[in-house]
């Protein structure tokens, strides 16, 4: 993967999730600014295992050439963490049922969700 | 009627308002109000409780500390600080809903979150979580910003957590159920902090858990 796809990809991810958190809160869209964990992650002894076994499977995924999936895990998980600084929290602003997220969230969902269906292929 | 004084000076007094009292007079509203016993008092409301709600309330005893204290509600500078139970497993731990409230299209004695509305504001924080007949429920502190028409209420059902025996907007089979063992909405004003309207120096009030929400989370969780 080239480092200009790199930068564009990123780019457009982070990009995206600023541009329509910005938009969410200038224009009064219902949000939840959640000053938690994303996805209600606390910070239990679950949460750790599960962000262990995230790490061993993405460095899996990063030797077999996988990055783009990584690439929206990381700058997905950036946009959401810049939003602590400048928001104090993350903004959710999608919602479904009771589940609350943003688009950062859809991205670091996708990276995973690939990451793991090629999770064993070689 | 017998109001408990939290905190009474020369220029202001915070009562323990019991739920089921009404606050303000109105054509529809029966009984003596907090209104009627503030007046025989020569005091005045600052703000405003629901009929339900339980909790601290301020009175002021003169035009100036009642203008000056309006202005600190107005102005957003008034700590308030609520304890509710509501249904439902809440995550995050901590957060703040941020929606427009206006008055419902579909029933005008209720609020809703309605596109172009009044900008309203909310923090919470989970106090603890409990399962009751394998349902789960949360006892939540909240932080309302800004002070809008059943706000709390509205809030927490947009959320997906609507208020133990509310009957507004928990559903009223689900709030039948709820007054089975929890008699009356489990929604507490439990601290306010504002400035003294004459000396200046903060002004600290809590207003206990009342006896019979106390009783809800001792028997059954």
């Amino acid at each position: 993967m080239t480092a200009r796809l790199i930068l564009f990809v990123s780019c457009l991810v982070i990009l995206a999730d600023q541009v329509s958190k910005e938009i969410v809160t200038r224009w009064h869209v219902p949000q939840m600014v959640n000053q938690g964990f994303s996805f209600g992650l606390g910070a239990g002894i679950g949460t750790g295992v599960l962000l262990a076994l995230l790490s061993i499977v993405i460095l899996d995924s990063v030797k077999r050439g996988l990055r783009l999936p990584n690439l929206l895990i990381i700058s997905g998980g950036f946009s959401n963490v810049l939003d602590r600084f400048i928001h104090g929290g993350v903004i959710d602003w999608i919602r479904i049922s009771s589940l609350w997220f943003n688009f950062a969230d859809i991205s670091i969902t996708i990276g995973v969700v690939w990451i793991v269906m090629n999770t064993g292929k070689r | 009627m017998t109001i408990p004084i939290l905190f009474e000076d020369k220029f202001l007094l915070v009562i323990d308002k019991p739920a089921g009292v009404v606050v303000n007079r109105s054509e529809t509203s029966g009984g003596e109000t907090i209104q009627e016993w503030a007046e025989s008092k020569m005091t005045n409301i600052v703000h405003r409780l629901d009929k339900e709600t339980s909790g601290c309330l301020i009175i002021a005893k003169s035009p100036e500390a009642f203008i000056e204290l309006q202005r600190q509600f107005k102005a957003r500078e008034v700590e308030k600080e609520y304890v509710a139970l509501v249904h439902g497993r809440v995550e995050p731990k901590e957060g703040i809903i941020r929606v427009p409230l206006a008055r419902s299209r579909y029933d005008r004695k209720k609020f809703a979150v309605v596109p172009g509305g009044r900008i309203s504001e909310t923090g919470f924080r989970i106090e603890s979580r409990f399962t009751f007949h394998g349902l789960p429920f949360t006892l939540l502190r909240l932080f309302p910003k800004t002070g809008r028409t059943h706000q709390i209420r509205v809030h927490l059902k947009y959320f997906g957590h609507p208020i133990v025996s509310d009957d507004t907007y928990a559903g009223k089979d689900r709030a039948r159920e709820d007054r089975i063992w929890c008699p009356r909405m489990f929604l507490h004003a439990a601290r306010l902090r504002f400035t003294h309207p004459e000396t200046k120096k903060k002004v600290d009030i809590s207003a206990p858990i009342p006896g019979n929400l106390q009783r809800v989370l001792t028997e059954f969780f």
